[in-house]
């Protein structure tokens, strides 16, 4: 009655359209502050400030144009008033004309003086001659210019009013004009078009005669100004003036990027902060304890009946179909299969599920939380060996392992080789990978291929993606890989990587003395043998070991007929196929055979019933033979196999021998684990017996001997 | 939820016993009839009254406490209504809720008399039941249920509706009832025929094989009868049956319906014609205007759903807003709406087409999923047919995230630390929001719109309607107002009284620049302009507002600076508005023309920090397509579509080509086979080809994707920059400027002309 579209419930995530609207409302504030910063740091004006003559620079705006006082004259009058409050109402001009005019208010100091684009003068320092303009200057050797330094006294400044203010009222090019003293004779002899800008009168005694004698020296402000030498500092002015070029007003400074590019820069800054502290948190979100070592005992959830909500959560969690809901409550449906993380545990809504700890593990070899070996110091293990199931974890392992490694080893390298990694399965690839990143040497030994365990799914089986939320390291996980995916990565990483995997390489020794570890290993085909020396070796050749094999008496001519892994089902289509064995590996192969076109499934199996296996495997096969596109043989075991099918025998009720016909026979009936090459290696093999007597400080619970 | 009477009660008063009485529910112990009591509901009817409508959510059986209840309904292929039976205290009604979980009701049930009715909601009762008396007393209940619920079913069914009542009793007797999982096969062409079947709830999909792609021949749904042509002659099936959603079938054994059809024949040609009538209209409307191209690939979900919310992806600017506010609108900031899903194409009116996303956001489906597994009854619908989890019920289980096939449940951790830690959430409609829906009011080009596809898509097996509205509400269209804001914005630059008068123009600007930053506060505002939302689409107006006045602060700007930019703040502001300006143009441009362009390589909407990783994905797909194959693939591969994936011009050519995804296919997968025929390649060695093209193909589209999206959101950063850094001038050029001219400024405005200018 139940659709399970999916293992695991979607978690809320926050997307990038959510947490856009922070980062950037960060990165906003971080340009309004990269602009105070750059306008503060460079002193940009704030104001709207006009560059001014040298005499006024350090005069206040406002001294001059605070008055609020409204005229609509191109040249305020206010502007004439702020003049007197400094110099005072002496200037009179010596020239009626002139007297009246200003007498009338039509002629202010400023027509002739203006002090911001007009301004132009010559101020006479102690070495130099400054010849200026508004915020401009340029510094004249005195002796070129015939000054010589003393005669005048020190800061005296004189200001050379531009023809171009007589020349509103005046005409400049004519001889009979009053002003024609003050032109110089070039002007007067250009055209009548040629202009009058950047040329300064050449007259000086506008407010006081140079037969004026000069006033007495009193306490006024600008008494240097107008002492004995004023006369020799106008003949000089002039003579600078004549020789000299005007000199333009300062112009501006360039166009102001720097706080438009500070806002930038600050935007950048802050929204890159932002954007990786985001992605940070995000990350942060998802790293939980990560098992490591497997549990020392049995695990196995225990449920409250009472409080159960029937909700599947357990159920769809858990990776190994351990659970099911019968009457509305979870049940433990296959206790042997339960891998003891405890998924189940952090997915029950209402802790009415709990995983208790039972008797305690004992068919696998002792190891100490860093996964280095009980029995031999600087041996470690890692993957399925240690009895922690799932492609995930064993990728971390292996990355545990040599993160141990590499903290322990010392410094001074004794060995050709810091780590040997036997095994090029999911553990012994990441092992090896954190070895090339922490600058360990390593090498790894393969009896078959790269991932041969992996290799021997069959085709397309979707690589089991249990949900959890284990932080996988390294880069060999693919979420949701196929199992052609999940190779295809490794391979490729393999040869990226530069990884030294020795491939057809059979360990068949390990040893160890005192200073490491000698790993004796048979190749080409155990024509030929060879002996490495390593610091450390990690053990990661899994639990499927080699397959387990049929006694089977073979006809000459059918040795090919018999398979122990299915690599390609499409390779079957259009044959009959005998599959041996009713486990998950050989169900999944008889489901994949059953899809091909024209492909008859046989299976043959000693056993009288469906016995173990994930429940979906089951109901698959169940409905494929409902449908007749798999035929099962209970209670039969193969004996021979011939160039035209397979004998069977029956057993129990069945007993007596029958022949198929048969095109292959795939056998998947497990494989036997490498026990062999542990106890060589040292590791102690725990007795069942011992288990049997409850000696729980056996195995997996003792230290290691000395 | 608000207004809505099913609000859940905290505390309830008790039943009568009249309702413990009922077979079915009698010898509950307390705790079921205290779980039963606080989840379902005691109404009250008055002589007249309606107790449930055709096509209300069925998710609970009634008991009729008192009164009489009378049950009528419209027999598949009739015109009119009729009484099907009736209630009196005691009796059961609306069985049907069992059938199929959390459809929706086939029969009309009305008062006759004042009448009071106990709601017992049917996800509870089966638990209750189920703890107490076991699954064997559950079976015996459900049975019964059934036997009932399948006596109106066939009394409203095609085949049904005109057999005696002893063939009905004999069909009851034999009938099984069949449970299919969404994608499921009823059964396989060329499977042997065992049963015929009548549709109690859900929808199908009779399908042929067409060249190893399945042809949807027929849809099926309740009422209707299928699987009964090949049984007389015990043929194959000569189609298959698949289950588009979680259907409830009545099977028929071959002998018992044989039996029964000799003896009506009429009926039996009658329910024959009806669905050969349907596949008719079926044919028909499939090339019709507004036509939904996925209508064949998905019409479950579109049938299923009653409020769909689609996004125009040929406007959307993928700015992100609509989830942004979805997390705004709710206290636990989680968005309910993701923007990743399928995507639809409607046809329009002119014979173009545009694509439609359905993103992950609640449908409130007429046969919720969700409902099905909540052990709680959290999950519950209101009288209009929204779904809704009460939060206070939720154990965070996650069972109906596990069951919605779209993703559109997600489980977020629960605000107050409460027992159980996490908590399903899913879009209420924005429920207590006067202005609707936060996501469609967000959008600033109104892409987005919550719609009832059976009322705006021609959904086939609906009927053929007159006049098909369109999917989405019409845009308030920003470009008149840009035109005009344009001349406007030259004529105010040419203005003479704002040239001369410093002041006033740069009173204007200040103002207008100020106006232009208060549309990011506007957008998220919650007050009284809120309100508004409901009755316009306020985004969209104050998208089109902020258009405008950026486009007349240009005019005005222009009038304050005369063309020079001092070396002080004043022109700072200057280059901080113009590139703000500038940013703003291209970012509006942008927005009127990516879109399209992007929706047109989109095969599947994703994320931005999706599409990262989506290249990858695809490499990894390539390559094990490769693997495998022959060297003729292998090679041809290396030749052709590995450099057309590497090119690194290569989106810009998708882009420039104007091509559709299907064109560009077809264009490869032509360069490739003639490339193959001069090598005498076989069909057999490029099995595997179309496989390729669509991925290298799609590997461009991507990166192309990439950039687009980077273009539609990247512009907005800079903006944003520029405009701060503009807001933080202006208050520094006003102070700079104030303090220039001293404390009492404002009396005179031309005195000021000469000191406020800039260097010239």
């Amino acid at each position: 009655m139940r659709d399970r579209a999916r293992a695991s419930a979607p978690k809320a995530t926050r997307t990038s359209d959510v947490t856009r609207p922070r980062t950037l409302a960060l990165a906003t504030l971080g340009a309004g502050a990269g602009v105070v910063a750059v306008v503060a740091a460079q002193g940009t004006p704030i104001a709207t400030e006009r560059p001014i003559a040298r005499p006024h620079a350090h005069v206040a705006c406002a001294s001059c144009h605070s008055s609020a006082a409204a005229s609509s004259a191109a040249t305020p009058a206010h502007l004439a008033a702020a003049c007197k409050t400094c110099h005072g109402a002496a200037h009179a001009s010596v020239r009626r004309g002139h007297r009246e005019l200003v007498a009338k208010g039509e002629l202010p100091c400023a027509t002739c003086h203006g002090q911001h684009a007009d301004a132009q003068g010559v101020t006479f320092d102690d070495g130099a001659v400054v010849r200026w303009g508004a915020g401009a200057e340029v510094a004249l050797q005195p002796r070129e210019r015939g000054v010589r330094p003393g005669a005048i006294a020190r800061g005296t400044t004189v200001p050379l009013v531009p023809l171009a203010a007589c020349a509103r009222c005046h005409d400049p090019r004519r001889a009979e004009d009053p002003i024609a003293a003050c032109v110089p004779s070039a002007v007067r002899a250009s055209g009548r078009d040629a202009g009058v800008d950047g040329i300064a009168s050449q007259c000086f005694d506008e407010h006081r005669r140079l037969d004026e004698p000069s006033p007495a020296a009193g306490s006024l402000a600008c008494a240097g100004q107008h002492g004995a030498t004023r006369f020799v500092a106008w003949e000089a002015a002039r003579d600078v003036a004549a020789t000299t070029s005007w000199v333009a007003p300062a112009e501006a400074r360039g166009v102001p990027w720097a706080p438009p590019a500070g806002a930038l820069a600050g935007a950048l800054a802050v929204g890159a902060v932002a954007t990786a502290l985001d992605r940070r948190r995000r990350r942060a979100a998802v790293t939980k304890d990560v098992p490591v070592t497997p549990a020392a005992r049995k695990r196995l959830p225990t449920i409250d009946p009472s409080t159960c909500l029937g909700c599947w959560a357990c159920v769809d969690a858990c990776p190994f179909d351990v659970l099911a809901v019968e009457r509305y409550v979870a049940v433990v449906a296959r206790p042997e299969e339960c891998c003891g993380v405890g998924v189940c545990e952090q997915v029950c809504p209402n802790g009415s599920l709990r995983v208790e700890d039972g008797e305690p593990i004992l068919d696998r070899p002792a190891t100490d939380e860093h996964l280095e070996s009980r029995d031999v110091p600087g041996l470690f293990l890692a993957g399925d060996l240690t009895g922690l199931p799932l492609i995930k974890n064993a990728i971390n392992q292996g990355v545990h392992a040599v993160d141990r490694i590499a903290q322990t080893l010392p410094r001074r390298r004794a060995e050709p080789i810091d780590v040997i990694v036997i095994g090029a399965g999911p553990a012994g690839l990441s092992a090896a990978l954190r070895a090339k990143e922490k600058d360990l040497s390593c090498v790894v030994l393969e009896q078959a291929t790269v991932a041969a365990s992996i290799k021997s799914f069959p085709r397309d089986k979707i690589v089991h993606d249990p949900p959890l939320d284990l932080p996988v390291e390294g880069e060999l996980w693919l979420k949701e890989s196929t199992k052609e995916e999940l190779l295809a990565q490794w391979t490729r990483i393999v040869r990226a990587r530069g990884l030294d995997v020795r491939e057809g390489h059979r360990v068949i020794d390990v040893a160890k003395d005192e200073r490491g570890f000698t790993v004796t290993v048979e190749h080409d085909g155990g024509a030929r043998t060879s002996r490495l020396r390593a610091s450390r070796v990690v053990l990661a050749i899994g639990r499927r070991g080699t397959p387990r094999r049929l006694d089977l008496e073979i006809e000459r001519g059918a040795e090919d007929r018999v398979a122990y892994a299915l690599a390609d089902a499409r390779s079957f289509a259009g044959k009959r196929v005998v599959v041996v064995g009713l486990g998950d590996s050989a169900m999944e192969a008889a489901i994949a055979l059953a899809r091909q076109p024209g492909t008859s499934v046989t299976i043959s199996y000693r056993g009288s019933r469906f016995a173990r296996g994930k429940a979906k495997n089951i109901a698959e096969v169940e409905s494929l033979v409902a449908r007749r596109r798999i035929k099962i043989l209970f209670e039969t075991i193969p004996v021979a196999v011939t160039r035209t099918g397979v004998v069977l025998a029956g057993t129990g009720a069945h007993a007596g021998r029958r022949s198929i016909g048969a095109d292959a026979m795939l056998v998947l009936i497990g494989g036997v684990p490498a026990w062999d090459l542990l106890t060589r290696a040292g590791i102690r093999r725990p007795r069942r017996k011992e288990a049997g007597a409850g000696d729980v400080s056996s195995g997996t619970e003792e230290p290691s001997p000395g | 939820m608000g207004a809505e009477p099913r609000v859940h009660r905290a505390a309830t008063e008790a039943w009568p016993e009249v309702v413990w009485d009922v077979p079915m529910l009698r010898g509950l112990d307390a705790r079921a009839r205290g779980e039963i009591e606080a989840a379902g509901a005691l109404r009250r009817l008055r002589a007249g009254a309606t107790l449930f409508r055709t096509g209300d959510p069925a998710d609970a059986i009634c008991v009729v406490v008192s009164g009489v209840v009378s049950l009528s309904g419209v027999r598949r292929g009739e015109a009119g209504a009729a009484e099907i039976r009736r209630a009196t205290a005691g009796e059961v009604l609306g069985e049907e809720a069992i059938v199929a979980a959390f459809s929706t009701r086939r029969l009309e049930a009305r008062a006759e008399t004042d009448a009071i009715v106990a709601e017992v909601p049917i996800v509870v009762l089966e638990r209750a039941i189920g703890r107490a008396g076991g699954a064997e007393r559950m079976a015996k209940v459900e049975r019964a249920l059934r036997r009932a619920a399948t006596l109106d079913l066939l009394r409203t069914s095609s085949f049904g509706r005109s057999l005696s009542d002893a063939d009905l009793e004999l069909l009851l007797d034999a009938a099984r009832h069949v449970h299919v999982a969404r994608g499921e096969h009823v059964y396989r062409e060329g499977d042997a025929a065992t049963d015929a079947f009548v549709v109690a709830d859900g929808l199908l999909q009779a399908q042929s094989d067409d060249d190893g792609k399945p042809r949807v021949e027929a849809y099926l749904s309740r009422g209707d009868l299928f699987g009964d042509e090949e049984l007389a002659e015990r043929e194959a099936r000569a189609v298959s049956v698949v289950a588009s959603g979680p259907t409830w079938l009545v099977a028929i054994p071959r002998d018992v319906f044989v039996a029964v059809a000799r003896r009506n024949r009429s009926a039996l040609d009658a329910a024959r014609r009806l669905r050969s009538e349907t596949a008719a209209a079926l044919r028909r409307a499939r090339p019709g205007a507004l036509t939904t191209a996925h209508v064949f690939r998905d019409l479950y979900r579109l049938r299923v759903a009653r409020s769909l919310l689609v996004i125009d992806q040929d406007a959307c600017l993928r700015c992100g807003h609509c989830a942004w506010s979805c997390a705004q609108a709710h206290d636990d900031g989680v968005s309910r709406l993701v923007r990743r899903g399928d995507e639809i194409v409607r046809g329009a009116s002119t014979g173009a087409t545009a694509p439609l996303l359905v993103p992950s956001s609640c449908q409130h489906c007429k046969n919720p999923s969700c409902m099905i597994g909540c052990p709680t009854g959290a999950i519950g619908r209101d009288a209009r047919g929204e779904v809704f989890v009460r939060e206070e019920l939720c154990t965070g289980c996650g069972s109906c995230a596990k069951a919605c096939p779209w993703e559109n449940i997600q489980m977020a951790p629960r605000r107050d630390a409460a027992a159980y830690p996490a908590v399903a959430v899913k879009c209420d409609l924005c429920a207590g929001n006067a202005g609707g829906p936060a996501c469609v009011a967000a959008c600033p080009v109104q892409a987005i719109a919550r719609i009832d596809p059976s009322a705006v898509l021609d959904v086939p097996n609906e009927g053929v309607r007159d006049r098909v509205r369109p999917v989405l509400p019409a845009r308030l269209r920003a470009w008149p107002w840009a035109v005009g804001a344009a001349l406007a914005s030259a004529g105010l630059a040419s203005l003479p009284s704002l040239r001369e008068g410093r002041w006033a123009s740069g009173v204007f600007s200040g103002a207008l620049l100020v106006l232009l930053v208060a549309y990011a506060i506007g957008k998220r505002a919650r007050g009284p302009l809120a309100a508004l939302r409901g009755r316009l689409p306020l985004s969209r107006v104050l998208y089109v507002a902020h258009l405008t006045a950026g486009v007349l602060a240009c005019g005005a700007v222009a009038a304050h600076v005369r063309g020079a930019i001092p070396p002080n703040v004043a022109g700072a502001l200057t280059l901080a508005i113009v590139f703000a300006a500038v940013t703003g143009v291209m970012g509006a441009a942008i927005g009127a023309f990516v879109p399209r362009a992007l929706s047109r390589v989109e095969r599947k909407s994703l994320l931005p920090e999706e599409l990262a990783t989506r290249t990858k994905e695809i490499d990894e797909k390539i390559f094990a397509t490769l693997s495998g194959k022959g060297e003729l693939l292998k090679s041809l591969f290396v030749e052709v579509l590995s450099p057309y994936r590497r090119s690194p011009l290569g989106p810009f050519v998708l882009l420039v080509s104007q091509r559709s995804l299907r064109r560009e296919e077809e264009a490869l997968r032509a360069r490739v086979e003639a490339r193959a025929k001069a090598r005498g390649g076989s069909r057999r060695e490029l099995a595997a080809l179309g496989d390729l093209v669509r991925l290298v193909v799609e590997h461009r589209a991507v990166r192309l994707q990439r950039v687009l999206t980077w273009i539609l959101r990247g512009w907005l950063a800079p903006h944003l920059a520029a405009t701060a850094a503009a807001l933080v001038l202006l208050a520094l050029h006003v102070a700079g400027v104030s303090r220039a001219q001293g404390p009492s400024t404002t009396a005179s405005v031309s005195a000021a002309t000469s000191t406020s200018g800039g260097g010239r």
